[in-house]
C-alpha cells in the first residue's frame, strides 16, 4: 500500500468517525450557532429524559459488551490491524505517548554508524538537519557532509526515534498501547488480540533508544534534495542496495566490504568507488536497465542489482 | 451505458460532512494532484510536500462543518487551508501535524516510490492546471506565448506571421506569462 493510499484510508476513516460522533452527540442545526432553549416539560421532565438517555446507552453498551464511545469494538469485521491501530490511537492520549518537541538531544553515536560519521561536524548539514520537517530530535554533533560522484554532496545526521515521531517515553508508550489492547480485548485466547499484539510488536516507533540515520543527497544544479533514512540497526544498515532514485540519479548504499561498484547499461558504463559506503550514479534519461555490481578488493562480485535506468 | 453525473466540490464536501466517505474520497482524488503541486512548487522538497498535503486534507476533514458554499468556492476554501498550512510550516521551520494528531492519524513512512508519486502528482496537477490557464488566455496572447515559449521562435518572425509589430508580440507574451504566473499562485 502506498503512502497516498494510507493517507486516503486514514482520511476516510476520520470522515466516517465524524459521522458516528455526530450521530452520538445531540443534534445541533448545522451551520448555525447553538441556541439554548428551555425544555417545555420543566426540570423534572428534563431529569427524567436524561435518565432515560443514560439508561438506554448503558443497555446498548451491555448488549454489545463495550463501553459507550467505543463503537468500533462492536464491529464483527474488525481486523487485527484496526484493533492495533485503535489501541495505539487511544494510548496516544496518554502522557507517555505525547510527542517530544525537543529540537536536539545528546546521545552516543552508535558504533555501527561511526565510520560513516567520521570527521568533523558540518554546520551546513547541521542547520539542514535541525530545520528539517521530520520533527524528530537531532542528535547533537552528528551532522556530516562529504562529496561523492558528480560533485554531489551527501549529508548525514542522526535523529532520536524512528524518524517521523518521537514520544516522550517510547517504552512506556508501547506498554500503554498493549495495556489498551488488553482492556479492549480482555480474553487472552482471542485470536484477534494475539494477532494485534504481534502486529504492535513490529512497530518501531516505540523502540527505546532507537536512532535514525538520515541521508540527503544534494546534486549541483538541482534545487531539490533527495534521500531518506535508515533505522540504525545491523539489518537495516547491511547495505548492498540502491535505496533511492530521483531525477538526480541513483543513490547506492554499498556493503561494508565493497571497494568498487560497476554499472553497465546500454551505452552507459561506470566504475565508481563508494565513499563511506555511498555512491551516486547519474545515467542519462532513457538509458534503460542498468546492472550494478558491487565488487570486493579481489574483484569478485558481492552483490548485483538492476535499476530501471 | 449511462455514467453517474459527477458531483461538484461543494456537494461532495457537504456530503462528506455528513460522513459520506466516498464523497470525501472523490474530493480528495480530484484535488490531490493540485494540492501536491501547490506545496511542491513552493517548498521544492517532496517529503515536505507530502506532509503538507496530508496535513491540508486532514485539516479539511476537521473543518468540514465550517465549509459554507455561500461564502466562496470549495477550491478557494481548500487552497486557503493549503496556503495557511504552508505559511505556518515556513514560519515554524517544520510541518505541524495538528490536524492529523487531532484525528489520531498514525505517522506514514515514505518510501522512494511514494516520493516519485509526489513528483508525478505534482507534474500532473501542473499540466492540467497550465492547460486550463492556457485555454483561458485571450487568443492573441495564447498564440504569441506558444510561439515564443514552446516553439522558441524569434519575436520578429512571430510578429511577421501574426501581422503585427514586434513590440506588440513582446507585450502579449509578457501579459500572457503574467496571467499564467498569477494563475499558478492560488494563495486564496
Amino acid at each position: 500500500m502506498t503512502a497516498h493510499d494510507q493517507l486516503l484510508q486514514q482520511l476516510r476513516r476520520s470522515v466516517a468517525e465524524r459521522a458516528e460522533a455526530a450521530a452520538a452527540a445531540p443534534a445541533a442545526p448545522r451551520g448555525r450557532r447553538f441556541r439554548f432553549r428551555a425544555f417545555r416539560g420543566g426540570t423534572r421532565a428534563l431529569v427524567l429524559a436524561a435518565a432515560l438517555v443514560v439508561g438506554a446507552a448503558a443497555l446498548a453498551a451491555a448488549q454489545v459488551g463495550v463501553l459507550p464511545g467505543t463503537g468500533h469494538h462492536a464491529s464483527n469485521t474488525i481486523t487485527y490491524r484496526q484493533a492495533a491501530d485503535n489501541a495505539a490511537r487511544a494510548a496516544g492520549r496518554t502522557a507517555a505517548c505525547t510527542l517530544s518537541h525537543a529540537r536536539t538531544v545528546t546521545a552516543e553515536i552508535p558504533a555501527l554508524v561511526a565510520p560513516m560519521l567520521a570527521g568533523r561536524l558540518d554546520p551546513t548539514a547541521e542547520r539542514f538537519a535541525t530545520q528539517d520537517v521530520h520533527a524528530a530530535p537531532y542528535i547533537e554533533g552528528s551532522a556530516r557532509s562529504f562529496g561523492v560522484q558528480g560533485k554531489a554532496t551527501i549529508m548525514l545526521w542522526l535523529t532520536m526515534g524512528s524518524g517521523s515521531a518521537t514520544y516522550v517515553d517510547p517504552a512506556a508508550c508501547g506498554a500503554e498501547r498493549l495495556a489498551q489492547l488488553h482492556r479492549d480485548y480482555p480474553d487472552p485466547d482471542s485470536r484477534l488480540r494475539q494477532k494485534a499484539e504481534a502486529f504492535l510488536a513490529t512497530w518501531t516507533d516505540v523502540v527505546p533508544n532507537l536512532e535514525t540515520l538520515w541521508v540527503m543527497v544534494k546534486v549541483p544544479g538541482h534545487n531539490a534534495v533527495t534521500g531518506g533514512s535508515f533505522a540504525v540497526g545491523p539489518r537495516t544498515l547491511a547495505g548492498g542496495e540502491v535505496p533511492w532514485s530521483s531525477s538526480s540519479g541513483y543513490t547506492g548504499f554499498a556493503l561494508p566490504e565493497t571497494v568498487r561498484v560497476t554499472a553497465d547499461g546500454r551505452g552507459y558504463h561506470r566504475s565508481v568507488r563508494p565513499v563511506r559506503r555511498f555512491y551516486l550514479l547519474r545515467p542519462a534519461r532513457g538509458t534503460g536497465p542498468i546492472v550494478i555490481r558491487e565488487r570486493a578488493a579481489d574483484g569478485h562480485v558481492l552483490t548485483t542489482h538492476t535499476v530501471r535506468g | 451505458m449511462s455514467r453517474m453525473p459527477e458531483r461538484d466540490d461543494a456537494t461532495l464536501l457537504v456530503a462528506a460532512a455528513r460522513g459520506d466517505e466516498r464523497a470525501f474520497e472523490a474530493f480528495y482524488r480530484r484535488h490531490l494532484a493540485a494540492v501536491t503541486g501547490f506545496h511542491l512548487r513552493r517548498t521544492g522538497r517532496r517529503e515536505l510536500a507530502f506532509d503538507l498535503t496530508a496535513e491540508t486534507f486532514a485539516a479539511v476533514v476537521v473543518a468540514l462543518d465550517r465549509f459554507d458554499p455561500d461564502r466562496g468556492s470549495a477550491t478557494t476554501w481548500l487552497f486557503g487551508i493549503a496556503a495557511h498550512k504552508l505559511t505556518d510550516a515556513l514560519r515554524r521551520g517544520r510541518v505541524e501535524a495538528d490536524a492529523r494528531r487531532r484525528l489520531h492519524h498514525a505517522p506514514i513512512a515514505l518510501h522512494d516510490d511514494d516520493l516519485e508519486r509526489v513528483d508525478e502528482l505534482a507534474s500532473r496537477g501542473d499540466e492540467r492546471h497550465i492547460a486550463q490557464l492556457l485555454a483561458d488566455l485571450p487568443d492573441d496572447q495564447r498564440a504569441a506565448l506558444l510561439a515564443r515559449v514552446v516553439e522558441e521562435r524569434p519575436y520578429d518572425e512571430i510578429a511577421a506571421s501574426l501581422a503585427t509589430s514586434e513590440a506588440v508580440i513582446r507585450q502579449r507574451v509578457h501579459r500572457g506569462l503574467r496571467r499564467l504566473r498569477d494563475g499558478l499562485e492560488p494563495t486564496a
